[in-house]
């Protein structure tokens, strides 16, 4: 006698249940990331760029064509503009 | 305001989809296990048994809570609850796809190993020195494991680890290494040979015999929440983790042909 099929349902729901997870993140992300793919695997000069993509539109994902940097963007730095505490 | 309600969702996602899983591994488990002893399992609630989980979980959520006379009230109901919550907190750095991720964190690997050494606690708080003793044990095994998983990858990032596994995952490189972790995995999760910590035949029910109600639900949820993921460890660190689908190499024309 094989394993009945009845005992391999749950594990198909199972896995059901992580596709689940997977398709609602992946429309999270989506949302969260302007209409765009999460960035994965990012490495530290990823990072950087996000971080100055950030600085200068305004967005992590942000995107501009300008040659030149944008009014402000000297001091978008956050550690430049922090407030003092002492 | 976008960012919070996206936080919260991805958290639903996460945990609901887990808890129902967990719901449903042990019905696979007492079906298959069924199907190997000639018997049928559960069968009566829902479909084909499959609401087994359900009707147990709503039987002991509405019964009565006993604590012994003698207990510490407060770290009885603390143990279980601990052992629950940091179960679940594994699920965080778990990547589901390239890109599908609650938490991108670079320490993932650490930090799993540290909320999976902190569930101990939950044990210990319920009085189990027998079943610390057997986790804190095999904890090392499966450190041990994991260092040489690191070693080869780099990283402590678990999609990193998943990426690096794109042409050969670890399995075949490190096979032997995989038996140890997949026994270290079994005993961790006190599932049989290892189960000694329960004992069934003659502990009753090991550490969790004086939880009743709800608190026996969180220990019964988390001992299988830290079996699926323990899973998940095994499927990320040696079969390649989601890029299990298409993973093989092509190869040469030239060495096609001097296979035959």
């Amino acid at each position: 006698m094989g394993v009945p099929f009845e005992a391999l349902i749950p594990y198909g729901i199972i896995v059901a249940m992580f596709g689940v997870t997977g398709i609602g993140l992946s429309a999270t992300k989506y949302l969260g990331n302007e209409g765009k793919a999460a960035r994965w695997n990012r490495d530290t000069w990823d990072k950087v760029m996000m971080e100055r993509d950030l600085r200068i539109t305004g967005t992590l994902r942000g995107q501009y064509g300008g040659v030149e940097a944008p009014k402000g963007f000297e001091v978008s730095n956050p550690w430049k503009v922090e407030k003092r505490i002492f | 305001m976008l960012a919070n309600l996206i936080s919260i969702l991805e958290g639903i996602l996460l945990i609901v989809p887990a808890l129902i899983s967990v719901a449903f591994v042990t019905i696979a488990e007492r079906k298959t296990m069924a199907s190997m002893q000639r018997r049928v399992g559960p069968n009566a609630v829902g479909y084909y048994g499959l609401l087994q989980a359900f009707a147990d979980a709503l039987k002991l959520l509405l019964k009565e809570y006993v604590a012994p006379t003698q207990a510490n009230i407060v770290l009885f109901f603390l143990g279980p609850i601990i052992t629950l919550i940091f179960s679940l907190l594994g699920y965080l750095v778990v990547p589901f796809g390239p890109g599908l991720f609650v938490s991108d964190f670079d320490l993932g690997m650490l930090y799993m190993l540290a909320v999976s050494s902190l569930a101990t606690y939950g044990i210990l708080l319920a009085g189990s020195l027998r079943s610390t003793a057997q986790l804190i044990s095999y904890e090392l095994i499966l450190s041990s494991a994991i260092l040489l998983v690191i070693l080869l990858t780099g990283t402590l990032n678990l999609i990193s680890i998943v990426e690096s596994q794109r042409i050969i995952p670890f399995l075949y490189p490190l096979f032997p290494l995989f038996l140890v972790f997949f026994i270290g995995s079994v005993a961790e999760t006190n599932r049989a040979p290892f189960d000694l910590a329960e004992a069934e035949s003659e502990l009753v029910s090991g550490f969790m015999t004086e939880h009743s109600a709800g608190i026996f639900v969180f220990f019964f949820l988390a001992e299988y929440a830290s079996i699926v993921l323990i899973c998940i460890l095994n499927s990320v660190l040696f079969l390649g983790g989601y890029s299990i689908r298409a993973s093989f190499p092509r190869i040469r024309f030239d060495q096609l042909m001097s296979v035959c």
